[in-house]
């Protein structure tokens, strides 16, 4: 049994899920990395053509799915604005847990990381769904930002999280969020993607998706050596049926390597004077096709420290973001605050990120004001920091009291978890 | 307010009140043990100084400690103040930070009339000129 007062000895191990925007995180807790990280869309096929089912069956696909290439699939992102996002949700867990871990989920107690914001129907209706649809045996739900504090060893810290499509700005103090001091941005990782790729197309780059083409190479091998530069041939593969959005998504696998492997944030305010002699960098598309970027890897990810982002109202970089979050704390925390923020996110990754961002937040602030920040060198940690925190948390013995059982479920209803995990 | 659960042993609070009510030992500092049990580590003797204190915290562990420290207003008045710390060093293990900071709560609502907190990530931040600023 779990919670309601009974003793609950760690026989089976517990799930941590965590899932965002753009990926989904599943793993054993107690574990490091998680094992399981999957890109948090649906695959779908409207009215397939019965002649050409799939030998996976039908829609809705997710996990490794999605990757294979299908006429007419059309990819939809777990947290697309407006729809109906909880069938979504419930396939996206299902994929992970059943699919992709292959294990039953009325076995494990499953821990739950949730945005920052406080949404109570949110967190009600993941409560149900968990017990209802995946008839879990325990439950426990944590704010992302607190997991993140926690696992860089603070219980007080401003957690600045930039991730694919939102980045926060969460004060957390003594292990609670303070909602009201949250700054949140629509931009993130996916936001440089757009204008990279916006970038290329208009330098009339034809990025050509895997499935656009087979590669063959061919090279003489002598002796075990290989004689002479290998051959490549291209072969089109037409594909009238592909779906936009699976056009898209490729593309963007491919532009986000690009932007992974060659953007980097400048130590100083970038101008195009300053950077016109930076080298140019090269960049091999899937095709075989170079890209040579020059001063654009620093100019786009700038972006993430000015005001120019287009469609981003009242945005002015991710220093900003966390001035404003601290200032709107009480005056007696703010120190304690600008000396532990936590940097974490995917997006935070650029190379010379964390040196701007602390060069940035000493201007904005007064002399005598200790500015530190915290960034796991580790881009594992960086990436999956709250996942970690979670899967620490509910491998611990005694916090195995802690959860929030199938019978206090079923006797108080999913409303209970506003106090179980408040 | 999440919570590891941790049990907490007696001897804890019994050494707490000892430094708050009997005021004879200067501080005390928690371990967690096995990932389930906070005990006291170590009890500083009165006549111990600061610099005792702090060589008495692993340099990549996390440890609790409440310190009754000497303090000295601008007005030149000088009074007792129990200091709370969470000693939480950036070079222990993720795991050990998750522990400790997770149930610092746990431990602290147990001690009535700590003063103030300080949250301490590195040598610089436990210094002594440090924790009189935060009593400020």
């Amino acid at each position: 049994m779990y919670g309601g007062g009974n003793y609950y000895a760690d026989e089976v191990s517990g799930i941590v899920l965590d899932i965002g925007c753009h990926l989904t995180r599943a793993g054993y807790a107690g574990e490091d990395t998680p094992k399981v990280v999957i890109p948090s869309y649906i695959g779908m096929i409207e009215n397939p053509d019965p002649n050409q089912m799939d030998v996976e069956g039908i829609a809705p696909f997710a996990g490794e799915k999605i990757m294979k290439y299908r006429d007419f699939m059309k990819l939809e992102q777990v947290f697309a604005e407006g729809g109906d996002k909880s069938e979504k949700l419930e396939e996206i867990c299902r994929e992970a847990i059943e699919n992709e871990l292959k294990l039953n989920p009325r076995e494990h107690p499953f821990l739950l990381s949730e945005p920052s914001i406080h949404d109570r129907e949110s967190r009600v209706a993941l409560t149900e769904m968990m017990f209802e649809k995946f008839q879990i045996p325990a439950f426990y739900i944590v704010k992302s930002a607190v997991l993140s504090s926690f696992a860089s060893g603070r219980s007080t810290s401003l957690v600045l999280d930039s991730g694919a499509y939102t980045t926060w700005a969460v004060p957390v103090h003594d292990g609670y969020v303070l909602q009201k001091s949250i700054v949140k941005f629509n931009i993130g990782g996916e936001t440089i993607t757009d204008v990279l790729l916006n970038h290329l197309v208009s330098l009339g780059v034809n990025i050509r998706p895997h499935y656009t083409f087979n590669k063959t190479v061919k090279c003489f091998v002598e002796g075990g050596e290989v004689q002479g530069n290998p051959e490549f041939t291209l072969e089109d593969i037409p594909r009238p049926n592909v779906d936009p959005s699976y056009q898209d998504f490729s593309i963007r696998e491919i532009v986000r390597d690009i932007k992974e492997t060659t953007f980097k944030v400048s130590d100083n305010t970038f101008s195009e004077t300053s950077f016109a002699n930076v080298p140019s960098s090269s960049y091999e598309l899937p095709d075989g096709t170079q890209v040579q970027l020059g001063n654009e890897r620093y100019r786009i990810p700038e972006l993430l420290f000015s005001s120019g982002i287009e469609g981003v109202i009242g945005f002015s970089g991710v220093h900003q973001m966390v001035y404003d979050s601290i200032t709107r704390c009480d005056m007696d925390i703010r120190r304690e605050l600008y000396g532990n923020v936590v940097v974490t996110g995917g997006n935070s990754l650029f190379g010379g990120f964390t040196d701007r961002l602390h060069k940035k937040l000493t201007e904005l602030t007064t002399q005598n004001m200790k500015v530190k920040l915290i960034a796991p060198q580790s881009t594992i940690e960086r990436r999956f920091s709250s996942w970690i925190g979670g899967s620490i948390l509910a491998s611990l013995g005694s916090f195995q009291q802690m959860w929030m059982s199938k019978q206090e479920y079923d006797e108080h209803g999913a409303i209970l978890i506003e106090r179980k995990c408040p | 307010m999440v919570d590891a659960n941790l049990n907490v042993d007696d001897a804890c609070v019994v050494a707490y009140n000892r430094l708050k009510l009997t005021k004879d030992i200067k501080f005390v500092t928690y371990k967690v043990e096995g990932q389930s049990n906070v005990i006291v580590e170590r009890v500083g003797e009165l006549e111990s100084t600061y610099q005792d204190f702090v060589h008495s915290l692993p340099q990549n562990e996390p440890r609790f400690a409440v310190y009754d420290f000497d303090y000295t207003a601008d007005d030149g008045i000088t009074s007792k103040k129990i200091v709370f710390i969470h000693w939480s060093p950036d070079n222990s293990t993720v795991k050990n930070k998750m522990i400790y900071a997770s149930s610092k709560e746990n431990l602290k609502r147990r001690f009535a009339g700590i003063h103030r907190e300080v949250q301490a990530c590195s040598l610089a931040e436990v210094e002594q000129r440090e924790i009189a600023q935060a009593l400020r």
